[in-house]
């Protein structure tokens, strides 16, 4: 399993990214990681509600209460496009790490 | 997730026993009982709930199991408290600034209550033997820049004495007393939003136990009085409009202030029973490991 100051850190451009698809309400989104992550990701459900508010509060996402065919009342998220932005430099920053860990952990193959 | 494991190792009720409605009231019932919890985080929370009991009945778990796993899922009311706390302080640091103004005001409506009702009482007893105007200085010497102002008033116009007292009680002190009240206010809502980086061990004694409310009060009554004296002494040195009185002040402080002490803990004890009950609901009714 992913460490969990590691999952904490990574919950915001995870976000990011699966808003970035279109947009989606919490449930869905927790299965979502949860698939990608092959169950790696443990998020608790609860817990991500308080990043999604935070993401909303910053402008990048915004939010709609609208009732599913379910009959049950959803509040669904969608990117703004500060939030593409947002999302973009996340991208740079992630993949920096990435890539210099990468370069540190098998310098020949990345030589080559 | 530990609390899930538990549960399906312990024998199960019979389903006809298990009031989903019921179960669901008393969910809801401990998220309001949380500081933080905004009602629209609360609607979310349920719609969630919901969605992953709905997603575990079609996988055939029975109503029972379905919303204990779902609770379990969603997280302990608590601890879901403190992580939108962390997110954004903001509705508990108002909700703390608007309990904090609520005891406050009750206190001064109570303070002046008591020195109206005590200055009518010796009304009525110096009425007895006399119509001339009266001069009420038995009432509380310790405060006379209250009483002062009734000294040349005959005893017609003291019958609405008690208004007059909420009066003084609201406005004679009202700038010490709203620096005092700003400076507890600020401080507590300070502290109630730092709850890692601060006080880990602060933050569960005040919303973790059963008598953060109370604590919290009587704390909060010391802390008024404290900072109350700490800044009328600060605003008349700067005002200077009473020079003269802050000795005999500071002489009556502990007198006085303390027998306000009982009706202000009365009211803080009253404004923090209201959640301190709800969360009554899940001591009592925690059967699960769920709810762990």
């Amino acid at each position: 399993m992913i460490s969990k100051d590691l999952v904490a850190a990574s919950a915001r451009p995870l976000l990011l990214s699966i808003l970035a698809d279109g947009e989606s309400y919490g449930y869905e989104i927790i299965q979502k990681v949860k698939d990608l992550s092959g169950g790696r990701i443990a998020w608790s459900d609860g817990m991500l509600y308080p990043v999604l508010h935070c993401l909303e509060r910053e402008g990048l996402i915004e939010a709609e209460w609208r009732r599913a065919d379910s009959g049950r009342d959803r509040k669904y998220y969608r990117l703004k496009n500060s939030g593409r932005k947002a999302l973009k430099d996340e991208r740079n920053q992630w993949l920096a790490v990435h890539n210099t860990l990468c370069n540190l952990w098998n310098p020949q193959a990345n030589s080559t | 997730m530990a609390g899930c494991s538990q549960h399906t190792l312990q024998p199960m009720e019979p389903a006809s026993e298990f009031d989903l409605n019921r179960s669901l009231q008393i969910w809801r019932e401990q998220l309001a009982a949380q500081p933080g919890l905004t009602p629209e985080a609360r609607q979310e929370l349920e719609s969630h709930l919901g969605e992953t009991m709905a997603d575990l009945r079609q996988r055939g778990i029975i109503a029972e199991e379905a919303f204990w796993l779902a609770r379990c899922r969603v997280g302990p009311p608590e601890r879901l408290a403190q992580e939108f706390a962390k997110a954004n302080p903001w509705p508990l640091w108002r909700k703390w600034a608007l309990w904090m103004a609520t005891s406050i005001l009750g206190m001064w409506i109570i303070q002046g209550t008591l020195v109206g009702v005590s200055g009518l009482l010796t009304l009525i007893q110096l009425k007895t033997y006399t119509d001339l105007p009266v001069v009420v200085f038995k009432v509380s010497p310790n405060r006379p820049h209250v009483l002062s102002r009734y000294a040349d008033q005959t005893v017609p116009k003291m019958a609405p004495f008690w208004l007059q007292g909420i009066r003084d009680a609201l406005w004679n002190d009202s700038v010490g007393d709203v620096l005092g009240a700003l400076i507890v206010i600020c401080v507590t809502a300070w502290i109630a939003c730092q709850p890692e980086r601060i006080s880990t061990r602060l933050w569960r004694l005040v919303f973790g136990s059963k008598g953060r409310f109370l604590l919290i009060g009587a704390l909060s009554i010391f802390a008024v009085f404290l900072a109350e004296s700490w800044s009328e002494t600060v605003t008349k040195e700067w005002l200077k409009t009473r020079p003269d009185d802050w000795i005999a002040y500071f002489n009556g402080w502990s007198e006085s202030n303390f027998k306000l002490m009982g009706p202000s803990a009365l009211v803080l004890l009253i404004t923090g029973l209201i959640p301190s009950g709800k969360r009554q609901i899940r001591q009592t009714s925690s059967v699960s490991p769920a709810s762990v």
